[in-house]
């Protein structure tokens, strides 16, 4: 247990959530600026935590948003995390520590992600130099625990009454992006929505660590930010906290290599094979030709279909690009579709069409064998 | 990789103050839950009614917007201390202040 929690992983994912949390971070100095400049405005009451904190002035304001802008970018791009990390964190703490009225739930969850993404050494990966060297895994693993203590304790404080009524949902979904159908703000729905939120956030909670439920999870959780974000008020600021959310997504993903053996003779299938390496942000594909001696399926097979090999299990055909999808960040929330039922028989009519063409001449064979 | 962060004393020192205080935290915030609460993770789970205050001066009466007098107006903080005083300071003439629940003399 211990040495699993000090065992290296790849830095790939954390650095993709460093980028997607630096972004967040940029887009909400916007709305810190807007907030603090009216802190300094007379006719603003001010709500100090305490009475020795010091008064908002143009000055500290320029301070504040001036290192944000600066840290954050630089923090995104991964220059120098160690450094850029706490700058970052000193301004939005500075922001929610100088008034009450700085405090936004999606802020505190930034602080705490900027600071956790510092601790597990977040420039390792996807960063300006180009240099990637591994992490530890445990402090990866606090950002997944952060994701579960966020959606569980969202999850637990909406069962009450009110919430449950749908009263709460009412209130706040209008004045988004999209209208909210007028049809269904009745009660039994919007009461019936509000159950169905609360089951979306405990499901988020607790399997997206499971690697069976995770597709399902991928899918949920990314329609529901869409829908909070597009549906409610104040749209920056939740385009923010789904930013923040969804960036935590990728640490789930499998570190587990996908061994995807391909006919490597065949221009089709180096296609395909390309196109999954580019979509690999994390870097977890690794191609292996059938004319590889190492490969581990028979090449007969292989010229049948393409085969996925991961953490033992073998799959083939169109399921094996589905898996493959099902483990790349671009495509992660298209593989659970491609599952359903009549679209993956489709899918595995099509994927059997392109095969039987591609032996006929269509797919080219490779005189030599080419990378992918 | 720095030498600490390969410590498996410092992995389990971090995890477990982390766990502590992430638990520790929004489970002190939990209350009766008529108001939401900062620091628990708390979002959109009950709805707070913001006082409303009407500004009483000698040429008539006006209801105030809390947006005209707040950097940002959150169910979680309670103005109602405060509020009063300050708009007597701010709104020329204001002679008394009165809310749903009070009232003050300017």
């Amino acid at each position: 247990m211990l040495s699993r929690l000090i065992e290296t992983i790849g830095p790939r994912p954390l650095g993709l959530t460093r980028i997607v949390v630096g972004l967040a971070a940029l887009i909400r100095s916007i709305v810190a600026w807007r907030v603090l400049i009216r802190l300094t405005e007379p006719e603003t009451l001010l709500t100090p935590y305490v009475s020795w904190t010091p008064e908002p002035s143009l000055l500290l304001v320029v301070v504040i948003v001036s290192v944000w802008v600066v840290a954050g970018a630089l923090f995104a791009i991964g220059w120098r995390v160690a450094w850029t990390g706490p700058a970052l964190l000193a301004a939005i703490v500075a922001t929610l520590l100088i008034d009450q009225q700085g405090y936004s739930n999606h802020l505190y969850l930034m602080a705490w992600l900027v600071l956790l993404l510092v601790i597990a050494d977040a420039g390792a990966g996807l960063n300006i130099s180009r240099s990637d060297r591994p992490v530890v895994r445990w402090g990866v693993l606090l950002l997944m625990l952060q994701m579960s203590i966020v959606y569980g304790f969202s999850a637990v404080t909406k069962l009450n009454d009110e919430f449950l009524s749908g009263e709460i949902l009412a209130g706040v979904v209008s004045g988004g992006l999209i209208a909210f159908p007028e049809g269904l703000r009745t009660p039994e729905f919007l009461s019936i929505l509000a159950g169905v939120v609360i089951v979306a956030e405990l499901y988020l909670a607790l399997f997206m660590w499971r690697s069976r439920y995770r597709p399902a999870a991928l899918v949920l959780g990314l329609g529901m930010h869409m829908s909070i974000t597009l549906l409610m008020e104040s749209t920056l600021e939740l385009l923010v906290f789904s930013l923040e959310m969804l960036a935590l997504y990728p640490l789930f993903l499998s570190r587990e290599r996908l061994i995807v053996v391909w006919d490597d003779a065949c221009r089709f299938c180096a296609g395909w094979v390309r196109r999954f390496e580019r979509l690999d942000v994390i870097d977890v594909v690794e191609p292996v030709g059938k004319s590889d001696p190492t490969s581990p399926v028979p090449p007969e097979e292989v010229e049948r279909s393409m085969h996925l090999i991961h953490m033992g299990k073998v799959t083939s055909g169109f399921r094996a690009v589905t898996r493959t999808l099902e483990h790349l960040v671009p495509t992660l929330w298209l593989a659970p579709i491609l599952r359903i039922p009549g679209i993956s028989h489709l899918g595995e009519w099509w994927y059997r069409r392109q095969a039987r063409r591609r032996s006929c001449g269509i797919g080219q064979p490779i005189t030599a064998q080419e990378p992918p | 990789m720095s030498a600490w962060r390969r410590s498996p004393l410092v992995a389990v020192v971090v995890l477990v103050l982390f766990l502590l205080i992430q638990a520790a935290v929004p489970i002190s915030r939990l209350g009766d839950h008529e108001r939401a609460d900062r620091f628990g993770w708390q979002m959109f789970s009950v709805h707070t009614e913001a006082p409303r205050f009407v500004v009483v001066t000698n040429h008539g009466t006006t209801e105030i917007s809390l947006g005209d007098y707040m950097a940002r107006v959150r169910g979680d903080i309670d103005i109602v201390d405060a509020m009063p005083p300050h708009l007597c300071e701010i709104v020329d003439g204001a002679v008394r202040v009165t809310w749903q629940t009070g009232s003050f003399e300017c």
